[in-house]
């Protein structure tokens, strides 16, 4: 199929269907969820389609634009599509995960009071995401962002209908994802601003081509900032995922919303930006930049896996470790930007990797959520330790295989997808950071395997809890969900196995946006991965033969002191939302005191008039230098 | 010609009907704007000298930029005015109108003059009709606001007056043309002159401190009429600021009062996001009406910042936020009418959840709002993206500061973007997301009212995201009539 149709089949069906979704609920409410299924079929198929047209080579950039402001002297803004195959790719990991969320929110949101809000958000989440990829220039990027943005914030608050403190909880977690994000955001605004004033353009293709500026590193820096936001990396984690004790995240969507967010879609936009930046903006090498991406990522990294090794809530632990796998790709992707003057190679195999853990993320995490939305569907409850041995193989299979499959994914054993993805990562920081002596190299290395052991210890949990220990529940539950939610984790169990075992082939997918460079992942993915698969192995294995036959030693150790200190700040969160929390009281306090300069006392206010009236005089005569 | 007669009725009206019903009122004023709005549209088709513009008198001279802006306000009376009919007393309606129209002559005359004298009488038409409008509720609150906004707007009038004078002893002629291309042989008299101008238009433009008539006349006016002075008659403030500079032919001048004006603006802006957050953290009173007034005033910085750069082209990216602006505030002013007409409050407090109720007005405040707060896909992100596109452009351009200082000026107006965002969210939490409070009391409108009501705030809502969305067709037709 030609590449046009393709582009626009992705992208206009899921806006087509947000507007007609009002209209069909008009007419028979039922047929809402069936036909955003249907629409969101067509979006993923094509999307698919052309992935693989990708992979197999038969795929030609696909570029259009049209003038969108056209000013005499001042403006003429352009908006372009851009399917290159990153674009591709991402549209591709956002339709097809978005369609077999969609399948599975058939019957786990059949109850549900809301049912038009809901599909209308989920297809112009889709439908924004699918935007946000396809632009070809910064400012169609941005309208998906915000979209983007938009959709989170009523789909995380999508139970404020909810009476009492449930309705209240969503609604503000709903806004605190909203306000996060764009604080974040005013980077983005600023980097476009400034964008189009050194180039007169925002189209990629443009500032690529363009004699490099001197406030590219103000463009990338403010592009980065508004990643961060998005992905929820140090230090806007709380939107994301919070404490228990606070319980005001993004985990009180709909759980099928939190694999939307999670997997597909918003989060993932950062790393796609950032990668945009990569090979769009020509960024003057600057360490502090490098250093800046990776001693956050890193940092990011290592803390959340923490708190996810010491949360309790199933939804939350998935959140946490979310946000740790994001900052893996940002950290490959400081790799990227750090070899990029002098290892041009190391620099694309890192970028490659980072897309790579993108893919094979997206499908282990939304496996992962989707298997605690399938729990929680059943058990009503949220808690990791009040549902002992829920997903046992004798009772559920298929959700035991996707626990398991989705759980080895994400530690890293091989040979799940994880292993491979996540291994690149750090055999490319290693590489960087001991073959060619890089200390940003070593950072980056010493922080991605740290993380990587505490994942290990994490998923151990997960899987001890939710499979091996002593069941608590009463056995009278009924598990009698449809063949729609076993069946979609039981794809994405046969992904998430078998996925890493193609993900290498991404390196020649992507040698188009690498301008035709030709790099190979395997060979160094190889010489350094078994080392720090061992070590992965190994933490794991500890951790379940500890949890399985040793569980009074475990307590023991963690009444040692540092330990307990650690677990302590781990579980608050390194008292990220406290820090937030007393940013605002401050903040607050401080703002009230402006309201004396408006107190509506008429004496004060001519007072004031006649202040501002001197001091603008004063100045402008006496041709103050400002 | 067509604003006296509508006086003329609803004057006559006034003084010898008791009583006035939905149907004459419609059939007697309604005419007269849509007629006035149709001879607009028919000048603006038919009008080619570019440069020179449409010459009705020496004095009275029709450019793109002026017409543009009449046509819009006359739509948006229009729709303010079918408001009106269902909003004002049946018995008090003539002399509505009567001050109604009264406030629309001075508007359009301030548009269409090129006198600065007959600018200054006009301007004192407008703000006289404003101060009786706030007061027309007759409460003590009313009295009090329009006594303030009387007292305050006086001393803008008085600057501006003081400023004509100081500029008539360098021109002898106070038609724009011959201003602006006469000589300034006495520099410090020009400076002054066009100082106290741009004080004087502050006052009405929301410039801070000059601008604590605002808050005030906004809550106490009847909510048609806080639309009138949100959506359109503060623009005049904005308006008198951008003839200012299209007067100044001093460079040195010119670029120190920007340096100022730039400063002033975004510290207006900044106050007036923060006192928006005060507002949902008093206890004695979460007015909306009250909000609302303070957003009018960020947004008004938002005109006042690039009003110095406004010139040729520029003028179009004022004229688009002017139109995004009063088309948002005109519709969420009408809409707290609205909520005024089923509860009789304006409290946040009791209007908690009322978009959960009424699901379409729900929608569309939520529009609004994100117009407000500059989301893609509706009208004020195009022109909030314009504005600051133009004035970092410009900024640079006329080196007003250092590189750097630039850099932090665009910074703040973004980081006033993300302080405004917090507010409208806040505002949304309250009316749509909230769960409704049980204790209000809601006294239905009938039907027909009911639909009449949403069918007004659905064009504005329509009008809102087709700018949005396709902006270059507003644009290119506005572009084609500027010089």
């Amino acid at each position: 199929m030609s590449e046009e149709i393709l582009v626009w089949l992705i992208l206009l069906p899921p806006f087509i269907g947000c507007l007609i979704t009002p209209i069909i609920n008009k007419i028979k409410a039922s047929l809402v969820p069936v036909t955003s299924v249907l629409v969101l079929l067509v979006s993923g198929i094509s999307a698919s389609i052309a992935f693989i047209q990708n992979l197999s080579g038969d795929w030609n950039t696909y570029h259009n634009s049209t003038t969108w402001i056209e000013f005499k002297s001042l403006a003429n803004i352009e908006l372009s599509i851009n399917a290159d195959p990153l674009s591709i790719f991402m549209a591709f990991v956002a339709s097809f995960l978005g369609l077999l969320i969609a399948a599975f929110s058939l019957e786990y949101m059949s109850e549900d009071k809301s049912k038009l809000q809901y599909w209308f958000f989920i297809q112009l989440f889709i439908g924004s995401m699918n935007m946000l990829v396809l632009a070809g220039d910064f400012l169609l990027l941005f309208f998906g962002w915000e979209l983007v943005g938009l959709c989170s914030f009523m789909l995380i608050g999508h139970f404020s209908y909810k009476p009492g403190e449930d309705g209240l909880k969503a609604r503000l977690s709903g806004i605190k994802a909203f306000l996060f994000t764009n604080l974040a955001d005013s980077g983005f605004f600023l980097a476009i601003v400034v964008m189009y004033k050194e180039y007169g353009s925002f189209d990629f293709a443009i500032i690529k081509n363009a004699n490099p500026s001197t406030a590219n590193n103000l463009i990338a820096i403010g592009l980065v900032v508004a990643a961060f936001g998005k992905s929820a990396q140090f230090p806007f984690i709380p939107w994301l995922s919070s404490p228990d004790r606070v319980d005001i995240d993004a985990m009180q969507g709909p759980t099928t919303v939190s694999a939307l967010i999670h997997a597909a879609t918003m989060v993932k936009a950062g790393v796609y930006l950032v990668s945009r930046v990569y090979l769009v903006v020509n960024i003057k090498p600057s360490e502090g930049f490098y250093w800046f991406i990776i001693v956050i990522a890193g940092g990011t990294a290592l803390i959340t896996a923490l708190s996810a090794l010491t949360s309790v809530g199933i939804k939350r632990i998935l959140a946490y470790s979310t946000v740790s796998q994001l900052a893996y790709m940002f950290m490959s992707l400081g790799i990227a930007f750090a070899a990029l003057e002098d290892e041009q190679e190391l620099s694309i195999q890192a970028f490659n990797y980072a897309q790579f853990h993108l893919l094979s993320h997206a499908i282990f995490k939304s496996l992962l959520f989707l298997s605690a939305g399938y729990i929680i569907h059943i058990y009503h409850d949220k808690k990791i330790t009040s549902l002992k041995g829920v997903a046992h193989w004798d009772k559920n299979p298929i959700l035991a295989a996707g626990i398991i499959s989705g759980s080895l994914a994400l530690s890293g054993i091989p040979p799940f997808m994880g292993f491979f993805s996540k291994e690149s990562i750090i055999s490319v920081s290693y590489e960087l950071g001991f073959e060619h002596d890089s200390s940003i190299g070593k950072t980056a290395y010493v922080l991605a395997l740290l993380t990587a052991i505490i994942t290990a210890l994490y998923c151990a949990r997960f899987i001890y809890y939710l499979i091996f220990a002593d069941s608590e529940q009463e056995e009278t539950t009924k598990d009698d969900q449809s063949i729609f939610m076993k069946g979609v984790i039981a794809v994405l169990s046969v992904f998430a196995v078998i996925g890493g075992l193609f993900g290498f082939k991404l390196f020649d997918y992507f040698e188009e946006v690498h301008g035709g460079v030709e790099t190979e992942g395997l060979g160094l993915f190889v010489s350094h991965s078994i080392l720090n698969a061992l070590i992965i192995i190994s933490a794991l294995a500890l951790s379940f033969y500890s949890l399985l036959n040793y569980q009074t030693s475990i307590t023991r150790i963690q009444s040692f002191w540092l330990i307990k200190w650690i677990t302590t700040i781990s579980a608050e969160g390194f008292y990220l939302d406290d820090i937030w929390q007393l940013g605002w009281i401050f903040t607050k306090s401080w703002v009230y005191k402006i309201r004396r300069l408006h107190t509506g006392d008429l004496n004060w206010t001519i007072g004031l008039i006649g202040i501002v009236t001197i001091t603008v005089i004063g100045t402008i005569i006496g041709g103050v230098d400002l | 010609m067509l604003p006296v007669i509508g006086i003329f009725i609803a004057a006559t009206m006034a003084i010898f009907a008791k009583k006035s019903n939905k149907l004459i009122s419609t059939l007697l004023y309604l005419p007269i704007l849509v007629t006035e709005l149709v001879v607009m549209i028919i000048i603006y088709n038919d009008f080619t000298d570019l440069t020179n513009g449409y010459k009705i008198t020496d004095n009275f001279i029709l450019h793109g930029f002026t017409i543009s802006i009449v046509i819009f306000i006359q739509a948006l009376l229009i729709l303010i005015g079918i408001f009106s009919i269902f909003y004002i007393r049946e018995k008090d309606q003539s002399t509505y109108f009567a001050l109604f129209y009264s406030m629309n002559l001075g508007i359009i005359l301030i548009f269409t003059v090129s006198h600065l004298f007959l600018l200054f009488i006009s301007w004192e038409l407008m703000v006289l009709t404003g101060y009786l409008l706030v007061l027309f509720p007759k409460t003590e609150e009313s009295l009090e606001a329009g006594f303030k906004y009387l007292v305050i707007s006086t001393v803008g009038s008085l600057n501006i007056l003081f400023g004509i004078g100081l500029l008539s002893g360098i021109s002898t002629d106070l038609s724009y043309s011959n201003i602006s291309s006469t000589a300034i042989t006495d520099e410090l008299l020009g400076k002054l002159g066009f100082t106290f101008l741009i004080l004087g238009f502050g006052v009405t433009a929301g410039m801070i401190f000059l601008n604590q008539w605002l808050p005030d006349a906004h809550p106490a006016a009847p909510a048609p009429v806080s639309a009138v002075l949100s959506g359109i008659m503060v623009n005049a403030g904005i308006y008198g600021m951008y003839i200012t500079y299209q007067l100044m032919t001093n460079s040195t001048t010119e670029i120190l009062s920007a340096q100022v004006i730039v400063i002033i603006a975004t510290i207006t802006m900044t106050e007036a996001n923060l006192l928006i957050i005060v507002q949902f953290l008093r206890d004695d009173s979460k007015d909306i009406k009250r909000i609302l007034a303070y957003s009018t005033i960020v947004h008004l910085s938002y005109l006042m910042v690039i009003t110095p750069f406004a010139l040729g082209d520029g003028s179009m990216i004022l004229l688009l936020h002017i139109f995004t602006h009063g088309i948002a505030k005109t519709l969420l002013f009408l809409i707290t009418g609205y909520f005024l007409m089923l509860t009789g409050s304006r409290d946040l407090r009791d209007l908690r959840g009322i978009g959960r109720k009424y699901k379409s007005i729900g929608v569309i405040i939520f529009i609004a709002l994100m117009s407000l707060g500059g989301l893609p896909g509706t009208g004020g992100f195009v022109s909030k993206l314009l504005i600051l596109l133009l004035f970092y452009q410009k900024i640079d351009q006329m080196e007003l500061f250092s590189n750097s200082v630039n850099e932090v000026f665009v910074l703040i107006l973004i980081i006033n973007g993300f302080l405004a965002f917090i507010g409208y969210l806040w505002l949304m939490k309250y009316l749509i997301f909230d769960e409704p409070n049980e204790e209000t009391k809601i006294k239905p409108l009938s039907k027909l009212n009911d639909n009449i009501i949403k069918g007004v705030l659905i064009i504005l809502t329509l009008s809102l995201l087709f700018i949005g969305l396709f902006p270059d067709e507003v644009l290119s037709r506005i572009s084609v009539k500027l010089p």
